[in-house]
């Protein structure tokens, strides 16, 4: 490990400003459970690490029925599983950190670090992008915001730009008569995810008014299933529906072979995580 | 049975305190003065010539205080196997050339770690590679890469056996075409056997490496005094005894110049038994420094540079008779060793000796070779050659018991050897519980109602292991001393390192037993090879059969002296007192007695200052002199063999082929419990640890890189996966254990491995033919089955 430089931050408008003057050479450190573990390994060797992790105006949870969920980069994994109020407007969240490593690493690790981190296997991205999620990005320059569906450019990276923060997640009001899910596979509990998906179903009238589905694990980045939605779309699901959207996300998938398992398993993944994250999607709705 | 007062209780663990308060003090805890920091550097490269190491620019550093190379220290070997047959072949650093990625190449003592690491980056090593083997089929066949030239020992060395004066002599085996080590055990007639049988069946299994995941990683700290020339050592280890015969040793430093402090060890597993090159390099650096050093291994070369547990491809031919009698066993085995021998060839010989205490079959051969490859080195892990054989032979004993019919527990039951069988090298069951652990597991987790019945993807099995309780190995003996205080408790010296199996905690309950004390009047000194006498330590589960037993002993002792005194303080006959309470008293009259500090007053003062010492020590095997052949398996092994039957409840989702294990249950047969909450605490560990063998582990190579060498990719079963566990007490007491006891440490992972497999099969149908069960594996075979 190199040496480095550690810059405690108190304000947001403190961190900015350092990351536009240090760009590539500073790194941003929240929990810091993915950034020690790169450090150690000699995967990146910054010569500033800027910690945001006590700046008070990133840790934050709002919500109203009309601006949706607002929450702060800061917010730890811990946190979205004990909140309350997650756990009645958004439940796949609290639900899905219960798979995410243990409580140790959820006590430290935040939401604006695994989603900037962009591990493929990174288990809230599907879940936030079913439910439409966009991130804020806040620099010396000004501020954008992002779908985080188009957050995601490839292994571990992402469209915040060296000079840019991650500051908030937002997510917006769930429609009525809606329900979403999420499925990990991994061997040991809460363990290296080698497939997961997410879904989404809004039912209007006994038809699904609209579906998303997102995949993780199987490919760069957590991806859409644009061909299952599709097939989902303006229909009345049943379980027929759900398997043919099911091998549509399987043949959308892209995934790899590694140490974990083959491509041609996650595929087979796939098709079973979908069906399951779907079917319990629309249980979800029908009895929202 | 006998009642106990102590013995049978249990007690907290005494060690429990200080380890959850933090107090422990643990190898990477010493600090001494002027401590110095090393490094070691590790081969990039699976097979290569060393052309040239440049370490100039890292000696140049500041803050660097020595750099050193193998030609430092050229021509040290070192090795678990060290015999006239099997000379130790392993360089404390690669000399002309590197074997395996991880191979120490240098190393570096610096004022601390960072600095020592930046000196690491500027040695600048010239490789000339040459072509590696991998595969062991591969590596045996003719054109393959030879790792290993002729072993020719340097002139005069002596191997470890002749320093030990036990060596029968022996022309050393020369490897050819990588074959590093071979067994060849048998009796009766196989071929005979075959031939009678009316079924035979053959099945082969691959199990692959898998680590042994000591909470704490290896590490040693080294103080050498110039002037006096002592060399005091910090260690992770599972006892002092071969750790200072190896550095003594290679280092040439008299052996009573070495000692071995106590230390708390966050566990072992078989994993530390054997000395190590970063321990030998510590003692190195600190003697040519003159100044402390301290050498910790980070996690990742703990999987590379150290060892993992032995890889083996078992074939297993059976011949029955329709009724279920086995008749005839074939074994066939080809280990992976890695680039040194490891403990290869006492596995390849286990891997019979650990099984042949369970079935009667009359009629046994077993081969096995040992092959070089340029792969990391294997040892031990508890249970050592057992589960490999048992994962083999157990899912094989279901699948004849399905072929032909028969019901899996009652075919195994009808084979069980029987109490008191001698077997072939003279080793005698006098004690033999496991027809009652399977029964006793069979009922508790209501086989019959559930085998063939839980619906798909539900299954149950079933599996038996067996395990010694110590062997003829160095030091061939564990002595140890107890002398009385001045208040009547007594002091209690005990050489057997404490690294999670309990001994600080039941070697007390079993010297309080025999002096009517509490084991809080129990003072412990253990661990140290200075204070306390010659220890076998645990090895080959002799911890409690061996060590404890000397301490037993010794109490022994010291209770016939304080009876003798006390006899004579109150004109009575030694026969018709007894102790309890720090006192000795009539039988007959119990207000009548007088108090050990009174005796031991009075023994100074008519017995010439007499402050009444016991001592006691025991041999593993007392009648051998000789150790058994490793490779024809003949002479005697153990004393004693405890036994475990296992059964395991599992689901498999169809779908993902992913097991889950819904409960264990583990019947033991550990002779006598002498602390029930040590032996739940070591059988559930097992049952966790069996787990993960069957279902996740396995630390894999790309040519020759381990590539999942961290806890992120090399995943264990951690507090969540867990299932829920029943432990039951099956215990047949042996007349030569302290108090009937056997050992509990090391049996019954493999039986629980092999429970889960079997589990698995009954869920399934599916054959796999290799660990773990990964859900892929399961998975393929679901969709095979469907096929059809
Ligand atoms: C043992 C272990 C097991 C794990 N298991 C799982 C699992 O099962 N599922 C799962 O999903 N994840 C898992 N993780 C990953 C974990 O969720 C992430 O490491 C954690 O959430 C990252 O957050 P952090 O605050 O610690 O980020 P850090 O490690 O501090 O930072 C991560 C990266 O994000 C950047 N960064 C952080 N915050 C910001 C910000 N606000 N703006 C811009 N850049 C930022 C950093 O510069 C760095 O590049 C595991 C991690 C560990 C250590």
């Amino acid at each position: 490990m190199r040496e480095f430089e550690y810059l405690r931050m108190n304000t947001l408008q403190e961190a900015c400003s350092l990351l536009s003057e240090y760009k590539d050479e500073a790194k941003v450190l929240a929990g810091g459970q993915s950034l020690l573990t790169l450090l150690k390994l000699n995967m990146i060797s910054p010569s500033y690490l800027i910690d945001i992790k006590f700046i008070p105006e990133l840790n934050y949870m709002d919500f109203d029925e009309k601006e949706g969920l607002k929450m702060g980069a800061l917010t730890t994994h811990r946190t979205v599983e004990k909140s309350p109020l997650l756990k009645e407007k958004f439940t796949v969240l609290p639900e899905t950190e219960l798979v995410v490593a243990s409580v140790q690493t959820r006590n430290w690790g935040t939401i604006g670090g695994t989603l900037v981190h962009a591990d493929p296997i990174g288990d809230i991205a599907p879940p936030l992008i079913v439910l439409d999620s966009r991130v804020k990005l806040i620099s010396a320059d000004g501020e954008r915001t992002v779908p985080l569906a188009e957050f995601f450019v490839d292994f571990f990276m992402t469209v915040v730009e060296e000079n840019e923060l991650l500051c908030e997640i937002q997510i917006p009001a769930l429609p009525a008569h809606t329900g979403v899910a999420y499925q990990k596979f991994s061997t040991i509990e809460a363990g290296i995810k080698i497939a997961g998906a997410a879904a989404m179903v809004s039912l209007d009238d006994g038809l699904c008014k609209d579906a998303k589905i997102a995949l993780s694990a199987v490919a760069p980045v957590p991806m859409r299933a644009l061909k299952a939605e599709e097939i989902l779309k303006g229909k009345p699901l049943d379980d027929r529906l759900i398997e043919q959207a099911a091998q549509a996300a399987a043949a959308e998938a892209d995934p790899v072979t590694d140490m974990h398992a083959t491509d041609e398993y996650r595929r087979e993944l796939v098709k079973v995580l979908v069906k399951r994250a779907a079917k319990m999607a629309l249980e979800r709705a029908r009895a929202s | 049975m006998a009642e106990y007062r102590v013995v049978g209780k249990g007690i907290p663990r005494k060690d429990g305190i200080e380890k959850v308060t933090g107090e422990a003090k643990y190898t990477f805890d010493v600090t001494l003065p002027g401590m110095l920091y090393a490094k070691i550097l590790r081969s990039v490269q699976a097979h290569a010539r060393i052309v040239n190491i440049d370490t100039s620019e890292a000696e140049k550093l500041p803050g660097v205080r020595a750099v050193i190379t193998g030609k430092d220290t050229q021509g040290m070997k070192f090795g678990f196997v060290d015999t006239p047959r099997y000379p130790a072949e392993q360089p404390v650093i690669a000399e002309e050339k590197v074997r395996f990625i991880g191979e120490s190449v240098a190393a570096v003592a610096a004022v601390d770690e960072d600095t020592a690491n930046k000196a690491l980056d500027l040695i600048e090593v010239e490789y000339e590679p040459i072509p590696a083997t991998f595969d062991p089929e591969e590596a045996m066949k003719e054109g393959a890469p030879q790792i290993h030239g002729e072993q020719v020992p340097a002139p005069g060395r002596k191997c470890a056996w002749q320093d030990w004066g036990v060596a029968r002599a022996a022309r050393s085996y020369n490897p050819v075409n990588n074959i590093g080590a071979a067994v060849n055990i048998s009796y009766g007639d196989s071929e005979k056997g075959f031939s009678e049988a009316d079924y035979i069946r053959d099945d082969t299994w691959v199990i692959p490496r898998t680590n042994h995941a000591c909470m704490e990683p290896h590490g040693a700290v080294a103080s050498y005094h110039p002037l006096t020339g002592h060399l005091d050592l910090w260690l992770s280890h599972m006892g002092f005894e071969l750790k200072r015969y190896w550095i003594s040793k290679t280092l040439e430093i008299p052996i009573s110049k070495l000692r071995v402090h106590k230390t708390f060890i966050g566990g072992a597993f078989g994993g530390k038994a054997q000395v190590f090159d970063h321990e030998i390099i510590a003692a190195f650096l600190s003697r040519k420094l003159g100044k402390p050093v301290k050498l910790i291994l980070p996690r990742d070369e703990v999987f590379t540079s150290t060892n993992n547990s032995i890889a083996l491809k078992v074939n297993v031919r059976k011949g029955v008779k329709k009724d279920g009698t086995i008749v005839a066993q074939h074994v066939k085995l080809i280990s992976d060793m890695g680039a040194y021998r490891g403990s290869v060839p006492v596995c390849l010989f286990l891997c019979h000796s650990m099984r042949d205490s369970i079935y009667n079959i009359p009629n046994l051969t077993h081969e096995g070779v040992g092959v070089y490859t340029n792969k990391s080195t294997t040892m031990a892990k508890r249970g050592h050659g057992s589960q490999q054989m048992t994962t083999a032979i157990e899912s094989q004993m279901d699948w004849i018991a399905e072929d032909l019919g028969l019901n899996p527990v009652e075919f195994r039951l009808k084979n069980l050897r029987k109490k008191g069988d001698v077997l072939a090298n003279r080793d005698t069951l006098n004690s033999f519980g496991l027809p009652d652990c399977v029964k006793k597991a069979v009922e508790a987790s209501n086989w019959k109602e559930k085998r063939g019945k839980l619906g798909p993807g539900h299954g149950i099995g079933l599996a038996v292991s067996s395990m010694f309780n110590g062997s003829g190995y160095w030091p061939f003996t564990a002595g140890s001393i107890v002398r009385m205080n001045h208040d009547g408790t007594v002091t209690l010296y005990m050489g057997q390192a404490e690294f999670g199996q309990g001994p600080t905690t039941t070697t007390c309950q079993l010297v309080a037993e025999e002096l009517g004390l509490e084991v809080e009047d129990v003072n412990l000194i253990d661990g140290d090879s200075e204070l306390c006498q010659f220890d076998y330590n645990n090895f080959l589960s002799g911890g409690m059969f061996v060590s404890c037993k000397a301490c037993l002993v010794a109490a022994q002792d010291l209770r016939q002296q304080v009876l003798k005194v006390a006899a004579e303080m109150l004109e009575e006959d030694a026969e018709d007192l007894n102790m309890l309470e720090r006192r000795v008293y009539i039988k007959e009259d119990p207000e009548e007695g007088v108090a050990f500090d009174e005796i031991l007053r009075y023994s100074i003062q008519k017995h010439g200052g007499d402050p009444l010492i016991g001592k006691g020590f025991c041999k593993p095997v007392p009648e051998i002199e000789f150790y058994p052949s490793l490779s024809k398996g003949s002479g005697r092994w153990t004393d004693a063999y405890s036994f475990t039957a296992a059964v395991a409840e599992v689901s498999v989702d169809a779908e993902t082929g992913r097991t889950k294990v819904e409960h264990i249950w583990v019947g033991d047969d550990c002779g006598r419990e002498i602390n029930p909450l040590i032996c739940e605490g070591q059988l559930q560990s097992q049952a966790v640890m069996g787990m993960g063998d069957a279902l996740f582990e396995d630390v894999m190579f790309s040519e020759g890189r381990t590539i999942n060498a961290n806890f992120v990719d090399y995943e264990i079963p951690r507090a969540f996966d867990i299932p829920e566990i029943t432990i039951i007490d099956a215990s047949d007491p042996d007349p030569n254990g302290p108090f009937g006891a056997k050992e509990i440490g090391e049996c019954a992972r493999a039986a629980v491995i092999g429970s889960i497999v079997n589990a698995v099969y009954d869920a399934t149908k599916v054959k796999v033919d290799s660990l773990p069960l990964h859900p892929e594996k399961i998975f393929r075979g679901l969709q095979e089955k469907a096929k059809v």
